[in-house]
């Protein structure tokens, strides 16, 4: 099962030093992520499968597979319960 | 025709505006502000609230008791009074709200809050009315920090994205109690408005650039008393609530679509700027407790320098 991880509601994001800040235009909610939380945002401006994510960050970043995967699962769920990235399985895998 | 100096704007305007610091005529003025007959409703309404309407190009406002109010391109200010109006309860309206949305109009930002100078570098402080901002500038600018901006603070930014605000120099707005503490007696001018508290009180010294970087915010909450670690730094995110919760007006600027343009700004603001939380008592006694506190924390931030 590759699921496919894409942005969820209206998010307006900014920079601030070496974090991304985002708010929710919805909720007025803010949310603070880090630099690779940011390349994650970032990467899934158009969906991705979570194999081509972690692809893509383990080459760009100096990680193993395994730990990247745990980082970037940990980063999607507190995403989710934020309501910024939805997560679905592709259709007829 | 009056002639100012308003937000880092020239302004003329057709009804004198007590508090506004007079400037020479411009040839071609920024804003102009002219009686004239001001419709009751627009149409093709894009936004609206009870007070205010707009088409995405004109902003009416209705003040009751006041007038009317068109605002065109952040340019042109037609206003029709109410029979039996106060002329300068126009004026007070026209300095504040008005030139708040004629600020929006040409793109940049206003926030809710009074600034001086430290160290040619400008110091902003935010909160809800009340809470002390004009009386805490004005003890600063009696202590020898020249005063920036009172009330509202109109911030562009430059090339480079740093934040910088306009020298406004507009007069303050303090309580008799406040004058007599500050010892201000000497620069007290004319009542607000009739029956208000309040009066004019020139400033003993202003900012004499057009305009200065900002370095440090400092949003103000209530509390009985100044805590005594001074300033509390802010997280990123809280940084950003903090500045668009201090815009002028976020009503407005909530309906009229200007949400992502402040959200823009607020980063920016806090990525060249400090944001902290200040909470600077009630009582007009401990402001020069305050003002300790804000001088260490300026120290201890390479605003100020020791001999001073």
């Amino acid at each position: 099962m590759d699921p496919t991880v894409q942005r969820k509601g209206d998010w307006l994001s900014a920079m601030v030093g070496d974090e991304l800040v985002m708010m929710s235009a919805e909720s007025g909610n803010y949310v603070t992520v880090s630099r690779v939380g940011s390349r994650i945002w970032e990467l899934i401006e158009r969906p991705k499968t979570l194999d081509e994510l972690c692809g893509q960050l383990v080459r760009e970043f100096d990680v193993t597979p395994e730990a990247c995967r745990a980082d970037v699962q940990r980063f999607l769920d507190e995403m989710t319960t934020n309501g910024a990235v939805a997560l679905s399985q592709a259709a007829g895998d | 025709m009056h002639s100012y100096r308003i937000a880092g704007l020239t302004v003329s305007s057709e009804i004198p505006l007590p508090g506004a610091r007079v400037a020479d005529a411009a040839p071609m003025p920024d804003v102009v502000m002219r009686k004239t007959d001001v419709p009751q409703k627009l149409d093709h309404i894009t936004a609206s609230m009870p007070a205010w309407e707009t088409d995405g190009q004109r902003f009416l406002m209705r003040a009751p008791g006041i007038g009317r109010f068109l605002l065109t391109g952040g340019r042109d200010v037609g206003f029709q009074a109410e029979a039996g109006a106060d002329v300068s309860d126009c004026a007070i309206y026209l300095l504040g709200t008005v030139f708040g949305i004629l600020l929006h109009q040409r793109g940049q930002i206003a926030l809710h809050a009074s600034a001086v100078a430290v160290g040619g570098k400008a110091i902003l402080f935010c909160g809800r009315s009340g809470l002390g901002k004009s009386t805490l500038a004005a003890a600063l600018c009696r202590r020898g920090y020249p005063l920036i901006s009172d009330d509202i603070c109109a911030i562009a930014f430059n090339a480079e994205g740093y934040p910088r605000v306009s020298a406004d120099s507009r007069q303050l707005k303090l309580a008799s109690d406040a004058i007599d503490a500050l010892g201000l007696e000497r620069y007290k001018g004319g009542a607000v408005r009739r029956g208000m508290e309040k009066y004019y009180v020139e400033p003993p010294l202003c900012a004499d650039a057009a305009d200065l970087p900002v370095v440090g915010v400092y949003v103000l909450r209530r509390g009985a008393e100044p805590r005594a670690a001074g300033p509390e730094e802010t997280s990123v995110a809280e940084a950003l609530r903090l500045l668009q919760r201090n815009a002028y007006r976020p009503g407005i600027v909530k309906r009229t679509g200007q949400i992502p343009r402040y959200f823009e700004a607020a980063a920016a603001i806090a990525s060249k700027a400090k944001v902290f939380r200040l909470v600077p008592g009630h009582d007009l006694a401990r402001l020069p407790e305050t003002i300790a506190l804000l001088e260490r924390h300026w120290l201890e931030n390479g605003l100020l320098q020791s001999t001073k």
